[in-house]
């Protein structure tokens, strides 16, 4: 019943924390397990832009995967409608009319 | 394969508050500080004293008059609890320059597991003198550190003979546990309080060695895990590893508050228990958790006599909704409330559960209240906890308004 004597129980139950205490030390700890954004290979680069171009040419569906700091990268499928080069952003045009802005730094892979 | 033994310390911060105060005011440098609960009142608490007002018989946790009386020049400052945390975390952060392994344990102690990377930095009482030195140059804090093979040991080290010796640094290896730990009298122990020193005396236990070579099928006829416990500890056996993210897990959420004085009409007492209620829900719902164990406890206001309970209840299903909570936490507190003065109350929320997917009823009575708690979190987050709050809590028995300005109530 008691878990005084396993693990790091005698610390747990003896201890006196402040909960905004826990609370700062917590919040460090999640912002350093944040992922970086790996960096891609100029190749990697030139396949991205050439699938987004062509998926605007010939209105072809494709999906891109979104980099996320939480380690789950996210997943869009649609089609190209615009690509503004001097924010660096493209338009994907999703199935229910939907359509989102996605930043092409955040662009990790288009299949 | 033979398992190398541990290098672990105890980092002990020396009058963690009146020090960090005494860094941010080099004015006092030579004067007797404390901090204190409420410095307007004498009869507010000593929190902290610098060695400087210990030295003149200051104590802490006496009353601020008392503390006048023995050091008429004694300078009083106001706590600030945000700034305590923050210094806190950053000795945690300097620490971390020496091993990955750091475990905050309170305030102003923290362990350290230094078995994978003293190699790096040298022997290990070298290394806590550059502790010692990097914190002084950082924070101001003068710190004391006990070295051992176990966290027990080490806090012991620290407790018993760091803090009494001149370098502030001491080593106790388990080869000389029987030599100088065991010779100590037993209320040296860490755990023993005055009352199971009362006990262990009268069964002719007097030193840490006379409860080493008790049996222990004795000692837990007696006391059960906690005596099993302590003769763990005057064994020096403590596999307990430096866990740094032991704070991460979370078992429940709960507010306790100490009143400024006795409750004992019901429509206070329901100010204050809507009030916990809330911060704990508002807490909970900004973690995103769910609970579904509601527990409510009271203390009387006579200390001597002590009244009081503490009881829970498991709802059908989780929740957060305040409303929904308070329901409970009042058909608890009226079951079991006996009616006598009330000095602090406490209510908590357990068996957490993440709030991404809950039940839905077709009458969900409660739906409401969610969208409307929404809105009033959104705003505290933006604008501090004071900004909105009941009506009931505007009425004089209310103390949401003093709670929202401090940190383990003292000042922020």
């Amino acid at each position: 019943m008691s878990k005084k004597l396993e693990g790091n129980g005698l610390w747990e139950s003896s201890r006196m924390m402040l909960p905004e205490h826990k609370e700062r030390i917590n919040l460090y700890n999640e912002q350093r397990k944040k992922k970086k954004k790996p960096q891609l290979i100029d190749e990697q680069v030139g396949i991205i832009s050439q699938r987004l171009s062509d998926s605007m040419m010939d209105d072809e569906e494709i999906t891109i995967e979104i980099f996320n700091e939480n380690g789950k990268n996210q997943f869009v499928t649609g089609i190209v409608s615009k690509m503004d080069s001097a924010i660096r952003r493209i338009k994907l045009q999703c199935y229910n009319d939907d359509c989102q802005w996605i930043q092409f730094d955040n662009i990790m892979d288009v299949k | 394969m033979h398992k190398k033994e541990r290098v672990i310390m105890l980092v002990d911060c020396q009058s963690f508050y009146a020090s960090v105060e005494k860094a941010a005011h080099p004015q006092y440098k030579n004067k007797p500080v404390v901090v204190a609960g409420d410095p307007a009142r004498r009869s507010g608490i000593v929190l902290a004293a610098c060695p400087l007002a210990k030295k003149k018989g200051v104590v802490t946790a006496e009353r601020l008059g008392e503390a006048m009386g023995k050091c008429p020049d004694l300078i009083v400052l106001k706590p600030q609890m945000q700034f305590y945390i923050d210094v806190s975390f950053q000795i945690t952060r300097l620490l971390e320059t020496f091993t990955d392994l750091v475990e905050p344990y309170s305030i102003d102690e923290q362990f350290l597991d230094l078995t994978n990377t003293q190699h790096l930095f040298g022997a290990p009482e070298y290394i806590a003198e550059q502790i010692q030195e990097k914190i002084m140059d950082a924070t101001g804090v003068y710190t004391r550190i006990g070295i051992s093979y176990c966290k027990v040991v080490a806090k012991m080290a620290c407790d018993n003979f760091a803090k009494k010796n001149k370098k502030g640094i001491f080593g106790l290896p388990k080869k000389d546990l029987q030599a100088v730990l065991w010779p100590l009298p037993i209320h040296k122990l860490f755990l023993v309080g005055s009352r199971m020193n009362t006990h262990l005396l009268r069964l002719g236990i007097h030193t840490i060695g006379d409860l080493a070579n008790t049996p222990l099928s004795k000692l837990r006829e007696k006391w059960g895990v906690n005596g099993e416990l302590l003769w763990k500890i005057a064994k020096g056996l403590d596999a307990s590893p430096v866990t740094p993210q032991t704070h991460e897990m979370q078992k429940g959420i709960g507010h306790q508050m100490t009143l400024p004085r006795d409750y004992w009409s019901k429509t206070e007492l329901e100010v204050i228990l809507l009030e916990l209620t809330e911060l704990v829900c508002r807490r909970c719902r900004t973690k995103g958790y769910m609970g579904s164990v509601i527990s409510v406890g009271c203390r009387g206001a006579n200390f001597d006599r002590p009244t009081g309970f503490h009881r829970q209840k498991k709802i059908a299903a989780p929740t957060n909704v305040t409303n929904e909570v308070y329901e409970t936490v009042r058909q608890l507190f009226y079951t079991h409330w006996d009616g006598s003065p009330i000095r602090s109350l406490g209510v908590s929320l357990t068996q957490l559960v993440s709030d991404h997917e809950f039940q839905l009823s077709w009458f969900d009575p409660f739906e409401k209240d969610r969208s409307l708690e929404k809105a009033t979190d959104g705003l505290k987050d933006r604008y501090g906890d004071a900004i909105i709050m009941r009506a009931v809590s505007v009425a004089e028995a209310g103390q949401a308004k003093d709670r929202a300005a401090k940190i383990g109530g003292h000042y922020k």
